[in-house]
């Protein structure tokens, strides 16, 4: 059973999250998040175009979790301490949710900047930042969740470290937007080519978007578009990062390669 | 309508009734505690399973049936609310018998009271008991 199945419905039944427009309304699952609840192996590395709601879903899983999993610890690394405050924020947010949906209060053994302990369950919520490598390498971990793993100072170390302590049957999410050629995108093709272990899945931006907005989001950036709402992997990290060679003629290049025949 | 009793559900409440603990109650009724730590688990076990909507109807109908009523269970608060203690001033003849009010146990019966109509619950503390039941309740409504 994908270990992403039960929580769909626990987070459309109980979590609320504000939309683009700025209005609190119930977390319905958008296509992107769906696919992860089918396709997700709970070792996934999801490649994505921005804005996705890849984050949300995955904080909303390990809150899940944090509720009512006993004695487990959930991790989360921000590649730096202004999201990992807002990753935090959220993660309040779906806990204060919970409680005016059930009318009850999360009974908090501490409520920190950086970590939450449920008394009752003997659960953790860490949020931590990728500038510490070693981050949860002396806890058991249930669940983690790399956000913008490929922004990470040392991706590769960080994601030894913090894979030693999170047991067999937990689930870890690398995530992130493109960020060029380098550790990421070597960990990415081993990733497809099924030598690291993880599940890979690239969420192109048609994926979620229509057409109208990103033809829009097209005349307002330009040269950075296909970084920010890539249709292909490929494109994704080829246009994102600083290139020697011009962006057009290598995208050429590409489309006029040919699978290697058997 | 709430589900049927399992044996071990039923004989945990008829433990509870008899004014077992949690944990000889848990044990008596069958239950595995583990090895490791097992006060823990069965006092944590005990809690989860008394959560039950089944288990606490179950519960309220056979503390009923023993006579042990709401008004019952009320009524020693109700008297600590109003404790008083008597202090003896001054010794031999001169002696007299002063009567105040017992703060200490006064206290206490507040805090029980303010416990069971659910006015002393706080942000940060929560209430663990509602808790409990309501995530026992999610954990099978969603199957987590």
């Amino acid at each position: 059973m994908n270990p992403y199945a039960p929580y769909k419905k626990f987070i459309e039944k109980r979590l609320t999250i504000i939309n683009k427009q700025g209005i609190e309304v119930p977390f319905i699952l958008n296509k992107a998040q769906d696919y992860i609840v089918e396709n997700g192996s709970g070792r996934d590395f999801v490649l994505k175009a921005r804005q996705e709601g890849v984050s949300a879903f995955e904080l909303a899983c390990f809150t899940a979790d944090f509720l009512m999993k006993p004695n487990s610890t959930s991790v989360v690394v921000a590649d730096n301490s202004d999201n990992a405050q807002g990753l935090l924020e959220r993660v309040k947010w779906y806990i204060d949710s919970y409680e005016r949906s059930t009318n009850t209060k999360v009974p908090f053994k501490y409520n920190s900047k950086y970590e939450l302990h449920n008394a009752a369950t003997n659960s953790k919520y860490i949020i931590g930042t990728a500038q510490n490598v070693e981050v949860g390498r002396s806890r058991t971990i249930l669940n983690c969740h790399l956000s913008e793993a490929l922004f990470y100072p040392q991706f590769r170390k960080l994601l030894a470290s913090i894979l030693q302590a999170v047991v067999p049957d937990g689930k870890v999410m690398i995530e992130s937007t493109a960020n060029g050629f380098g550790e990421g995108k070597e960990f990415w093709d081993d990733t497809v080519l099924g030598n690291t272990g993880f599940n890979g899945i690239f969420l192109p931006a048609s994926f979620l978007y229509d057409n109208e907005f990103l033809q829009q989001k097209k005349k307002e950036l330009g040269r950075l578009y296909d970084q920010e709402y890539p249709e292909t992997a490929e494109i994704a990290f080829l246009t994102s990062g600083e290139l020697y060679f011009d962006q057009e003629s290598l995208r050429e290049l590409l489309r006029q390669t040919r699978e290697v025949m058997a | 309508m709430a589900n049927k009793l399992t044996v071990k559900e039923a004989k945990l409440v008829k433990g509870k009734v008899k004014g077992l603990t949690h944990h000889e109650a848990y044990v008596e009724a069958g239950y595995s505690t583990g090895v490791n730590n097992p006060d823990k688990v069965a006092r944590v076990n005990a809690s989860r399973v008394l959560a039950r909507p089944n288990v606490q109807e179950a519960l309220q109908k056979e503390m009923e049936r023993q006579g042990i009523t709401t008004e019952l269970i009320i009524k020693p608060i109700k008297d600590g609310l109003l404790a008083e203690k008597v202090t003896i001033v001054g010794n031999g003849d001169s002696a007299m018998a002063e009567i105040t009010p017992d703060h200490s146990i006064r206290l206490k019966a507040s805090s029980m009271a303010q416990t069971l109509i659910g006015a002393n619950k706080t942000k940060e503390g929560g209430d663990t008991y509602n808790f409990n039941a309501i995530i026992n309740k999610d954990r099978d409504e969603f199957g987590l």
